[in-house]
């Protein structure tokens, strides 16, 4: 129970790089959107998903 | 009239309106999870837009739930019946878009039955609010990663318990929300992200907020009363009753569990001169 509370506990973590970082990526190619710093939609998206994933855990939540 | 003599008309009333499998409740459970699976691939190929897609998919998850609820009371069939397998398909079947087990679903509902409006031992008490807005803000609150409410709270309850039952009930809530998010994932990294969003992810949160609103913080709202006559009341939606879940009528539900949730409001009718006797919050319903 230990381990799945430790995974649990960075879930959020895991959503921001497995989840958000794709959406992210997968929303901007459809808006045809360009990344800053002229970064790929993917690298920009894991740099999002895994800051806020990382806030999230750290945090214990979202918003 | 005796509150003993009160009690025997309630119940010789109530038994008017139990018994026989709901095949409303049955139907309704079985397609809406076949309409939910059959958007996948008509969105995925091109068949349906993904916007009609995420409307549908609200609508799906959002009324999952309920059929579910008939099978956690067995109210589809009783426990121990022929046709008690059938109660647990539809029970489990229903549920999927929800990601939320029968199993777990069921042994908290009967707590919150047992317990409602009990701080410590009701397990819905952290849908509690002051006021809609404050409802609404409290589904949002509960979902949080390390909320003390919502589904967190399920898990530390069914950790208290011990019991075979809630040991099952607890690992049943691992594997699914595992799996949710697994197949999200999957989804999201095999190029489909926007579609597990909006056909999954947030058809559920808007599904979740929904049922935290009106299946739990609004029948039971202020939330301050127990006992059998004051831990529920009727009430008068905004949406009326079929958009709301049929929840105007609750207060039957609490009463007598076994009655189908599409006979509570004639159930209502015929017992609300008792009810109104019993002194509970009908809100002139």
């Amino acid at each position: 129970m230990s381990f799945v509370k430790s995974l649990f506990f960075f879930g959020p973590f895991f959503f921001g790089i497995a989840f958000l970082a794709p959406l992210v990526a997968q929303v901007m190619l459809k808006l045809e959107l360009q990344a800053p710093f002229a970064l790929s939609p993917l690298a920009f998206g894991l740099i999002i998903g895994t800051v806020l994933g990382l806030v999230a855990t750290y945090r214990g939540k979202w918003i | 009239m005796t509150s003993q003599s009160l009690r025997a008309r309630e119940k010789a009333i109530a038994d008017q309106f139990t018994g026989g499998i709901p095949w409303l409740m049955v139907f309704w459970g079985i397609t809406n999870t076949v309409i939910w699976l059959a958007l996948w691939p008509l969105v995925f190929t091109g068949v349906m837009p993904l916007w009609l897609g995420f409307i549908i998919a609200s609508i799906n998850i959002t009324m999952s739930y309920l059929p579910s609820h008939d099978a956690q009371h067995y109210i589809i069939a009783p426990k121990g019946s022929k046709l008690e397998w059938f109660n647990e398909l539809v029970g489990h079947w229903s549920l999927i878009p929800l990601t939320l087990p029968l199993r777990t679903a069921r042994i908290t509902h009967m707590e919150h039955h047992k317990h409602a409006n009990d701080p410590l031992l009701d397990p819905d008490y952290s849908t509690h609010a002051s006021g809609p807005l404050h409802a609404l803000w409290k589904t949002v609150v509960n979902r949080q990663p390390r909320a003390t409410g919502g589904f967190n709270r399920y898990g530390e309850i069914l950790q208290q318990w011990d019991s075979p039952a809630a040991t099952a009930a607890l690992n049943d809530a691992i594997i699914s929300k595992t799996l949710f998010f697994g197949i999200l994932a999957a989804l999201a990294l095999s190029g489909y992200a926007i579609e597990a969003a909006l056909l999954w992810w947030l058809p559920r949160h808007a599904a979740l907020t929904y049922i935290s609103f009106y299946l739990s913080w609004a029948p039971h709202h202020p939330a301050d009363g127990k006992g059998r006559y004051k831990d529920t009341r009727a009430f008068k939606s905004r949406m009326g009753n079929i958009w709301s879940s049929g929840m105007q009528y609750h207060i039957v539900h609490h009463l007598y569990p076994t009655i189908p949730l599409n006979k509570t409001p004639a159930a209502y009718r015929a017992l609300r001169p008792i009810l109104g006797e019993r002194g509970c919050n009908l809100d002139n319903m």
